[in-house]
């Protein structure tokens, strides 16, 4: 066992010294990228120090410890795959087509105090993040979505999981308080002791419980419209709508622990925060949108369970505190209505909502605007 | 958009638990035979404090699931946890450490100890909750990095 340790972790050092030297020199890489490649280094190196401490361990000929060394061993493999399959690929993928969602990555860390010193990166895939404070943040993006504006906004909902992962421990503690009130408004009226009962005891379990992680993913969607406004919700429904039957309704047995409510309820949820926003004709084009859509598909809308009206307040006021709690930025109304052309020095948030308008004024003609917009707004931000 | 968020978090955070847990058990194991191990000591402090810290946390949600009452505060992953423990609990073939017979709790004590039949339990105690770590950890593995 001692050679077989001894070997895998001499193996994993040449593999790490590899991985360091694989790393693009940092002239190569954007600003936006410094800080990242500065923590991955780091990482890297400080997994180096752990490889060579367990080398040390051996060398004591011990042969209680070689379980413990083991597990080390394998713990040390595996954070060395992530970031060798993972991590350091925003970095070796870098081309100056990245520098617009790097820019906008930037910008949305740096306006908000808790993230203001935590890198960000991105790779390609279905939007997404890693969003652990142990590491830089890597988000996820469609390779599309990364060359225009109009999916930007996205980025606003997974930036939501580093926000939640920043104030953890009181964001979890109102929603273990949203947990118990769901609890209250499903308890039955009448109560029995019978089979039947305890099913619907376990089945109401499943309900709170699945709200854990549910309640998290509308804090996120609610993170998304505070910051970006109606140009959240148009790139969410987009993005979402033309999916497939299941973004209006899944089976009881689909939902029973479900990482994401139905994206109908979300978009029910968005148009609540549109009608508190003053926006009650966008509310309901877009109810309407997705009424339609469920119509041709004949879905009726049915949550088996998972949602009433009931709940609708208690959500609504445990987001409004999540909010409250975490501070997402919000541009001022009155900024937000002068949008005007991109020629003007207009912040990130202006810029994605005129994207929008731009595209439902004349979806055709909207690529040669976006064209001339992506340049001035990436000369701004330098 | 995808649910690797919560996969990636319960990856860390279980990777950090197992380093703490071997940490503390090569600490433990060299003192028991006379190395003071010193060098390890402010890493030895970060593991205990790891430690102390899931091990609060893990003995609170274990208390809620007395009773019929569900389980407030936990993602689908740490809930895992709780159900691949209450099994472990159930298997005393394999799991019979104070961790499993008494409680999570215990285990506190027993880091702070000096006492050696208490060092011996502790041990156990580490080993036991590195298996049930490890079954736990593999999928977020497969979800973060997949399988060759």
């Amino acid at each position: 066992m001692r050679e077989i340790l001894e070997h895998s972790n001499l193996a994993l050092l040449y593999e790490i010294d590899l991985l360091i030297s694989a790393l693009p020199s940092k002239e190569t890489i954007a600003d936006e990228l410094l800080t990242y490649y500065d923590q991955i280094y780091e990482s890297a190196r400080q997994l180096r120090q752990k490889v060579l401490q367990s080398l040390s361990d051996l060398r004591k000929q011990r042969k209680q410890l070689f379980i413990d060394i083991l597990s080390n061993t394998q713990i040390y493999t595996r954070e060395f795959h992530l970031l060798n399959y993972r991590l350091v690929i925003p970095l070796r993928r870098y081309r100056p087509s990245d520098q617009l969602c790097l820019k906008m990555i930037r910008w949305l860390h740096t306006i908000h105090p808790q993230t203001r010193s935590t890198p960000g990166a991105f790779c390609d895939g279905d939007v997404g993040i890693y969003p652990s404070l142990k590491y830089p943040i890597t988000y996820f993006m469609p390779t599309s979505a990364q060359y225009g504006l109009l999916y930007l906004p996205l980025f606003f909902h997974e930036f939501g999981h580093l926000l939640y992962a920043c104030h953890k421990p009181e964001l979890d503690e109102l929603v273990i308080d949203l947990q118990k009130e769901l609890a209250s408004l499903l308890e039955p009226v009448v109560k029995r002791d019978d089979q039947q009962a305890k099913q619907e005891a376990q089945k109401r379990q499943i309900i709170i419980h699945t709200w854990f992680t549910w309640s998290q993913e509308l804090f996120c969607d609610a993170v998304g419209f505070q910051i970006g406004g109606l140009c959240f919700v148009n790139a969410f429904s987009m993005y979402l709508k033309m999916w497939g039957s299941d973004r209006f309704s899944l089976a009881f047995e689909n939902l029973v622990y479900s990482s994401h409510p139905v994206a109908w309820l979300r978009i029910k949820l968005l148009c609540e925060y549109l009608r508190q926003s003053g926006l009650e004709e966008y509310a309901h084009k877009l109810e309407i949108e997705w009424k339609s859509i469920a119509d041709a598909l004949s879905i009726k809308e049915d949550y088996f369970g998972f949602y009433n009206e009931e709940f609708l307040t208690p959500i609504m006021a445990t987001i409004h505190d999540m909010l409250i709690e975490t501070e997402p930025y919000k541009l001022k109304p009155e900024k937000l209505a002068d949008m005007g052309s991109a020629n003007q020095n207009i912040s990130p948030i202006q810029l994605l909502n005129s994207a929008w308008l731009k595209f439902h004024e004349n979806p055709e003609a909207y690529k040669n605007w976006e064209q001339e917009a992506v340049s001035i707004f990436s000369n701004q931000l330098e | 958009m995808n649910n690797q968020w919560l996969s990636f978090q319960s990856f860390v955070q279980n990777q950090q638990l197992l380093e703490a847990i071997n940490t503390l058990s090569i600490h433990t194991k060299l003192k028991l035979v006379g190395d003071d191990d010193q060098g390890r000591a402010n890493d030895v402090k970060k593991a205990e404090d790891k430690l102390t810290q899931f091990i609060r946390s893990f003995d609170k949600l274990l208390r809620q699931t007395d009773g019929e009452r569900p389980l407030a505060g936990a993602d689908s992953r740490l809930r895992q946890l709780v159900q691949d423990f209450y099994a472990a609990k159930n298997n005393n073939l394999k799991f019979r450490s104070q961790l499993f017979t008494e409680s999570p709790s215990q285990v506190l004590s027993l880091i702070t100890s000096e006492k050696i039949e208490d060092k011996q339990e502790l041990i156990e105690c580490l080993t036991e909750l590195r298996m049930l770590i490890e079954n736990h950890l593999h999928t977020d593995t497969d979800a973060i990095l997949g399988e060759f």
